[in-house]
Parts: C-alpha cells; sequence; structure tokens
C-alpha cells in the first residue's frame, strides 16, 4: 500500500495520543512542545514546500502569537480562547502587511527580507518594555486546564485540527494553484493565476498556522521571552522542515518532533551543544536532503510533492 | 542645550559605526554578487575577526599590537573563508537556496560554539583603546575611532579601483556573469570564487578586529550583524559597493540619532527604513540592475 | 469581417534600439495571421506586448468583445490572460513538474477561477476534468495524462503547451513557433492541429519560421523587419512580394 497524506497523520496522532501513558511528565512536555515545533513547521511548508518561497522569518509568527496570548492573560486579563483569537488577528495582520512588503522580491530577497521583518518584531519586543517585559520577556501566563498532560491533549487536538484544515487546502484547487506557482510562476501567471495575490494569500495562511502553534507555546511554558522572535528560531524552523523532508506534507511535523528531541539529547549530552546540532545539521542537509520522513516515504513507494 | 563637541563626538560615534557596518555588508554583498551565496555565518567571520584582535591586544598592548591585530584578524578569517569555501560551499554552488542557507547556519553554530570554547562565553572588552584621544570641548575623540574610518575609506576604495581598474577584478566579475566565456578565455573561475570568498571574508575580520575593542566580543555578536547587513544592502542595493557604504551611513547614522533621542526605536526604525525604501524602489538605492523578479 | 483584437501603433525602446517601431495590427473572427520575418525583427516582442508580458512605450492592445472594447494595454498578464487572449510558447513553458493532467486542470482551474473554493479536492472538481480529459485528446496526449511533463518530449511538450493555452476558451490564440525544433511527424501533428482549431473558428496569430506552413494556414501575412511591419496581405501576395526577399536576405 502506498502511503497516504492521511493515514501518515491519524497514525502519528494516534501514537502520539496514547504517548502521555508511557512517557513521564518530563517527556510529555517534551513533546507537547515537539508538536507545537511541527505545527509551526507544517505552517511553515505550506509557503515553502507547497508555495517555493523561503521564509526565513517565521518566528515572527511564532513569537507573535506566543507573546500576544502572554499579554492578553497575564496583562489584559483575557480568557485563554479570547487571547488566542486576538493572537490570530495580530499574527494575521502582521502576515499581511509584511508579506506585501517581502513578496515585491522571491527566492534568496524574499527570504532576507521576512528575516529582516522579523528581527523588527524583535527589536520591537526587546524595547517595548511596559508591554513585553523587555529582555525578561513574560511570566506566569496561566496554563488552560492546569495539568500538563491535559494540556498536552489541548495542544494535541488543536494541532490536528490545523493540520487538517492546511492538508485540506492543498488538496484543494488552492493548493493546486500554490504547486503550480512553486513550479513555474510565470506559466502560472500567463494560464490567469493572479500569482501575488495567491503568494500573499499562502504567505497569510502558513503565518496563521505557525501564529496558532506559537500561541499555544506560552501557555506550555508558562512564559514568553524575545528568543522566541530570534531570527535563529526561523533558521530553526526552516532546519524542521528540511530535517523531517518539505516534500511529504507530515514530514516537517515529524521533522519538529525530532528537532526537540535532537536538541534535549544534545544539551543532555555536552555543554557544546549548538556544536553538535551544527555538525548534524550540516550533515543532513548534504547527505539526506529530501529529509527523513522523505526518504522513508520515496522508500515506501509514496509521491514526493 | 547641544554643544559643538557634543555633536562631534557624536558623529564620530556615527560614522564610527557606520565604518564597522559597511566592511560587514560590503563583504557579504560581494561574496553573494559573485558566487551567489548568501553566506549566513559572515557574521560569525566578523565574530572571530573580533576574539582574535582581543587576543592579540590581551598577549601585547600598545598602538603596534593594534595594528598586528587587524591584520592578523583580516588575514586569519580569509584562510577560515578559503577552507568554508572549499570545504563545504563549494558543492552547494548552484544548489536549491534553502540547502546553502541552512549549510551556513549550521556553521554559524559551529563557529559560535567553538568561539566559546575558545574564549569562553563572557563578554570581552578592553579597558582602554589605544593611540589616546582628542579633546573636543567637554568631550573626547577616541583616535582608534578615526583610524577605523580611514580603514573602512580606504577599503570603499580599494573595492572600488579592484573592480574598476584591475583585470582581476574583470576576471572576477566575468567569472560571474558570463562562467562559460571565462573558463573559455583561460580564467580559472573556481580560483576567482576563492579569492572573493577570501577578500570578503578578510573585510568580516578586519571589521570585527576593529569593532570588537569598543563594541566588545561575545558569542553571539555575529548573528545581530549579520541581520543589519541584510538591512543595509536591502536598502543600498544588492551587489552595490556604493550602495553598501550608502546603506551603512543610513543604519549608522539611524542607530546612532536615535540611541541618542528616542532609544525605543533604536533598532525598529533601521528595518522601517528599509521598508520605506522598499516599497518606493525595490531594487534598493544603487540597485540599479533588475533583480531576480521571481 | 468583425475584428477581435486590435493592435494600434506600438512602441517598445530597449535603450535606444527599437524592438517594435509603430506596428498595427488587427486580427479579424475566425482569421490566422501568420507573422513572419527574420530574427530579430521584433515578432516575439509584438506577442510579449499583446500577452501583457512586456508594456510598450507607446500605442494600443485592444480586445474587440460582444459587450465592446477592452483596452488591455499595460494590463497584468492573469488578467489578459482571463479575458481571452492565450498564448503558447516558443520553448514550451508548461508545469514540468506536475503530471499532463495536473497542467491542464491548474489550467482550467485558474482560467474559471476555481482555485478561491477551497473546500473541494481539486481532482474532483465538477466539469474540470472531463474538459481536461478533453483537450488532452484534441491534442493526442490521451494516452500521456499520468506522465509528468518533465518526461514528455519536446514535440509533447509543445502540443501541451498549447493544451492548456486552450483551456481559457480563448478569443485569441497567439502561438509562438509553434513547430520549432519538431521532427517531420511532430511538425505534422501541430499543422493539423492548428487547421483543426482554425476549422473551429478560432482566431489564431501564429509567429512562425517555417514559411510554408505559415502560408498554407495563414489567412492573412504579415512580415516585419527591424521592428516594423515591411509587408502585409494575403500569403499569396506576400510570397510573391519582392521585398520579403530583401527582408530576408538583404537582396
Amino acid at each position: 500500500m502506498k502511503p497516504s497524506d492521511y493515514w501518515a497523520l491519524v497514525l502519528v496522532f494516534a501514537l502520539l495520543a496514547v504517548a502521555p501513558a508511557l512517557a513521564g511528565p518530563f517527556y510529555t512536555r517534551l513533546l507537547a512542545t515537539g508538536i507545537l515545533y511541527g505545527t509551526a513547521a507544517v505552517g511553515f511548508n505550506v509557503l515553502f514546500g507547497y508555495t517555493g518561497l523561503l521564509s526565513f522569518g517565521h518566528a515572527m509568527f511564532w513569537g507573535a502569537g506566543a507573546y500576544t496570548v502572554a499579554i492578553g492573560m497575564v496583562k489584559m486579563g483575557l480568557s485563554f480562547p479570547a487571547s488566542l483569537a486576538l493572537s490570530l488577528l495580530v499574527v494575521g495582520v502582521i502576515a499581511l502587511v509584511t508579506g506585501f512588503l517581502s513578496l515585491r522580491h522571491t527566492r534568496i530577497y524574499f527570504a532576507m527580507l521576512t528575516l529582516a521583518f522579523g528581527q523588527l518584531l524583535y527589536a520591537i519586543a526587546l524595547k517595548w518594555r511596559s508591554m513585553t517585559g523587555a529582555d525578561e520577556g513574560i511570566y506566569g501566563v496561566p496554563r488552560p486546564l492546569g495539568d500538563v498532560v491535559l494540556y498536552y491533549y489541548l495542544i494535541l487536538g488543536v494541532s490536528l485540527v490545523v493540520l487538517l484544515a492546511l492538508l485540506k487546502i492543498l488538496k484543494s484547487p488552492l493548493g493546486l494553484a500554490f504547486r503550480s506557482i512553486r513550479d513555474n510562476p510565470f506559466r502560472a501567471e500567463v494560464v490567469g493565476y493572479p500569482v501575488n495575490r495567491l503568494r500573499l494569500l499562502s504567505y497569510t495562511i502558513s503565518g496563521l498556522a505557525t501564529g496558532v502553534a506559537g500561541s499555544l507555546y506560552a501557555p506550555l511554558q508558562t512564559s514568553v521571552n524575545p528568543e522566541s522572535l530570534y531570527w535563529t528560531f526561523s533558521a530553526a524552523i526552516v532546519f524542521m522542515a528540511i530535517l523531517g523532508g518539505s516534500r511529504v506534507f507530515i514530514g516537517p511535523f515529524i521533522g519538529g518532533l525530532l528537532y526537540v528531541f535532537i536538541q534535549d539529547t544534545a544539551m543532555g549530552a555536552t555543554e557544546y551543544w549548538l556544536l553538535a546540532t551544527g555538525i548534524t545539521l550540516g550533515a543532513l542537509i548534504l547527505l539526506l536532503p529530501e529529509g527523513i520522513v522523505g526518504y522513508i516515504w520515496r522508500r515506501l513507494g509514496g509521491r514526493l510533492e | 542645550m547641544v554643544d559643538a563637541g557634543f555633536l562631534v563626538a557624536q558623529l564620530v560615534n556615527a560614522l564610527f559605526y557606520s565604518s564597522i557596518l559597511f566592511m560587514i555588508a560590503s563583504g557579504l554583498s560581494l561574496i553573494f554578487g559573485i558566487t551567489r551565496i548568501l553566506n549566513l555565518a559572515h557574521g560569525a567571520f566578523y565574530m572571530l575577526g573580533a576574539y582574535i584582535m582581543y587576543t592579540v591586544m590581551t598577549a601585547l598592548p600598545g598602538g603596534a599590537s593594534a595594528v598586528l591585530g587587524i591584520l592578523a584578524a583580516g588575514a586569519l578569517v580569509a584562510l577560515i573563508g578559503l577552507l568554508v569555501e572549499a570545504g563545504l560551499l563549494r558543492r552547494v554552488y548552484g544548489k536549491p537556496e534553502e540547502v546553502q542557507l541552512l549549510l551556513t547556519f549550521a556553521l554559524i553554530l559551529v563557529l559560535d560554539d567553538l568561539a566559546k570554547m575558545i574564549w569562553g562565553p563572557e563578554y570581552k572588552s578592553l579597558t582602554t583603546l589605544p593611540w589616546g584621544s582628542l579633546a573636543v570641548g567637554d568631550y573626547t575623540i577616541p583616535v582608534y575611532h578615526l583610524v577605523a574610518i580611514a580603514v573602512a575609506l580606504a577599503s570603499a576604495v580599494g573595492l572600488w579601483l579592484l573592480f574598476s581598474r584591475t583585470t582581476l577584478g574583470k576576471k572576477i566579475r566575468a567569472s560571474a556573469s558570463y562562467p562559460e566565456v571565462a573558463e573559455a578565455l583561460g580564467v580559472d573561475t573556481r580560483r576567482m570564487f576563492m579569492a572573493t570568498f577570501m577578500l570578503g571574508s578578510a573585510l568580516a575580520g578586519a571589521s570585527g578586529a576593529l569593532a570588537g575593542p569598543v563594541l566588545t566580543a561575545y558569542p553571539g555578536m555575529g548573528t545581530e550583524a549579520i541581520v543589519l547587513s541584510f538591512a543595509i544592502i536591502v536598502i543600498g542595493g544588492m551587489g552595490s559597493i556604493l550602495g553598501a557604504l550608502a546603506g551603512a551611513l543610513i543604519v549608522g547614522f539611524t542607530r546612532t540619532v536615535m540611541a541618542v533621542v528616542y532609544p525605543v526605536l533604536e533598532v525598529a526604525l533601521i528595518y522601517i527604513v528599509m521598508a520605506i525604501v522598499l516599497l518606493v524602489k525595490p531594487t534598493g538605492l544603487f540597485g540599479g540592475r533588475e533583480v531576480e523578479r521571481r | 469581417m468583425r475584428p477581435v483584437l486590435v493592435v494600434e501603433d506600438v512602441r517598445k525602446y530597449y535603450g535606444r534600439v527599437a524592438a517594435v517601431d509603430g506596428v498595427s495590427l488587427t486580427i479579424e473572427e475566425e482569421s490566422v495571421v501568420g507573422l513572419i520575418g527574420p530574427n530579430g525583427a521584433g515578432k516575439t516582442t509584438l506577442l510579449d506586448i499583446i500577452s501583457g508580458v512586456v508594456r510598450p512605450d507607446t500605442g494600443r492592445v485592444k480586445l474587440v468583445t460582444e459587450e465592446g472594447e477592452v483596452d488591455l494595454t499595460g494590463r497584468p498578464i492573469s488578467y489578459i490572460t482571463r479575458m481571452g487572449v492565450s498564448r503558447a510558447f516558443q520553448i514550451p513553458n508548461v508545469f514540468s513538474g506536475l503530471t499532463v493532467l495536473d497542467n491542464l486542470r491548474t489550467a482550467l482551474v485558474a482560467s474559471k477561477r476555481l482555485y478561491t473554493r477551497p473546500t473541494r479536492s481539486y481532482e474532483s472538481l465538477p466539469g474540470v476534468d472531463e474538459e481536461a480529459h478533453r483537450l488532452a485528446s484534441l491534442v493526442g496526449l490521451e494516452d500521456r495524462v499520468e506522465v509528468k511533463a518533465s518526461g514528455l518530449s519536446h514535440g509533447e511538450r509543445k502540443l501541451l503547451d498549447i493544451a492548456m493555452a486552450l483551456t481559457t476558451k480563448p478569443r485569441v490564440l497567439l502561438l509562438d513557433e509553434p513547430t520549432a525544433g519538431l521532427s517531420a511527424v511532430e511538425k505534422g501533428r501541430i499543422v493539423e492541429l492548428i487547421e483543426g482549431l482554425k476549422r473551429r473558428g478560432i482566431p489564431m496569430l501564429v509567429v512562425e519560421h517555417d514559411l510554408d506552413v505559415v502560408f498554407s494556414v495563414s489567412d492573412r501575412v504579415v512580415a516585419m523587419h527591424e521592428g516594423k511591419v515591411l509587408v502585409e496581405g494575403r500569403p499569396e501576395e506576400v510570397r510573391s512580394d519582392p521585398r520579403l526577399r530583401v527582408a530576408y536576405f538583404g537582396e
């Protein structure tokens, strides 16, 4: 049987649903982080793998989501659902504005621009002390449902909804339009697609998905700090997508889970875990550019995007 | 009350900072313009330059050792650039951008941690700058700053001469624009790419060396510098030395002025300026040639 | 005959070189106009201007529809395509990573503006698949629908390119050197296809180097030279016009 996007998704989420019974609270929390990283990376991949635009600024959506929920719950006294709604609004506006400007270019210039706009947000978070707590960030974000395991299931549920929605979009005519633009933007324009508007749409959908993941991250950590907006986290998201494989829908999600565990293992093993991560990353990029899931997928006879 | 001494001191500050930025950004832009690789680790090269300067100057204090430090930083970082180009980047010329970017990103992680291993995690600063200072009213201007500005100016002129007046510069350009023609005419394009990478890296190293004693050296200083270089290149226009100069001055002055006037916007305003330039002239101030649109 | 596409005195300069220097041209209903001329005469630039890839310095391009005239000058490429001016390329321009079927599906989705419907699978859009298969068999690619475009031969890619241009039910079809680089057999298939389209009354502007093909399929022939229209008329008139020999051979 050839692998299918839906069945892969169901299988992975079924495993994740039973995981907390086997893992202790520490690993449950780590898994929850992995699920959110993975969801953020799938969101990123809507733009990268399916529309052909490399963003190096996706931390801006992740961080904006995390900060808005933290500000909503801690500073404005809003409920979690209200903060989440506010966060989607904020992320959506940020995506539309930065997307409009960044999409004046494509390829490497687009990557540079998204990176720079991400840094703009970082600079704001670092300086606007009254709102963001500057370099210390915001502490004491209440965790909905209190318990880590219960919140784990909330994260799992929301992530599943986000991923199913994204998969649905990618299988729809809109998804075909995105793929056509990735394949040959000039031809896409000539067959009649308003390429720039569709790119902006893809960028916004992508940003919102990453933003939801970030929004759920602040209550998991019960805090947020400027690191979540820094460009190296944008690069980490790109890494997750490539690690898992950008040519398979579920690839970046697995990449996010793996990233968390690689990082945890490297941090436990050596003080110089960045060095270890860097060497792993470099080796993977050179030796397995289609990613781990991409490799397995192809071996199983699945179609790569 | 704003007095003249204060203004002159701030002007020198802004020019000093712009000089540092120009040297990083022009190196980055040069490498990208020729090899088409956007080296994210370029900032890490700048950081290494700062550390090398620190080591040289703590080992042998004095004005002569500062000169030695700058030269050593330029030469050593050029050597590191050579290793990186020949060992890593040569494998990914012409590969997709994400492969190139992630590979150079991986290099940042490695170099940052190596720096931490060698020099430790703490900030490294020097208590006194060499060559003393000049007094302007109640303010003092370090001679060191003036030297740094002179070095940056000399590199700008040098780059301009290299590409407009010398055969080597023309060979380098041809290697990027018409590689087949250049090869057919006997230009070793691989060596031209190597030379470009070393030159760009040397600029980053020297820039770090000039910055280190003033701005302190620390792991991660490169990741900040590289993003500012992007802003400079977007503002000035990709691949243009003049653009890098203009962009560096705009960013340097914006930051210096805002640090005094309204520090909250010190960094944010740089990116706002960038957004405005982008809206008005998508190719940047001096980016004459049409950049790839698709 | 009613005009469908009117090009009025368009000019395009690159620096001080005129690529197109004051060309006017009318394509009428159900008629095929052949556009010939030596390399560098400005033929492809003229197609680029009509299809919106290049903006002319002066002059207008107008489409005449049942509702009246529509000015296409300077409008986005995608708008011009959706208005019914379709184009196939000299070097076949297809989505090489997609299958033949998906190439046709995506062209149909674009022209029917179905991409705004995010809820359905693109494989089950009403009407799209039947239409895609119909177009595939029209150009003779019915057995190749599941093949990725990158796996097609050059001639097959040209056929696919033309099929994609037909997805908009074009009011005017622009063909840029449809037989360039093809074998005699493939050339025959393309000529047959063009004649079939002509019988169905699709107006066409055909840029072509093979003069035998041009003179056989065209109702009218326009010869360009150095950015200007040199000769214009019925095929037999243009064929015997001495100025044509001057343009090609400098005699």
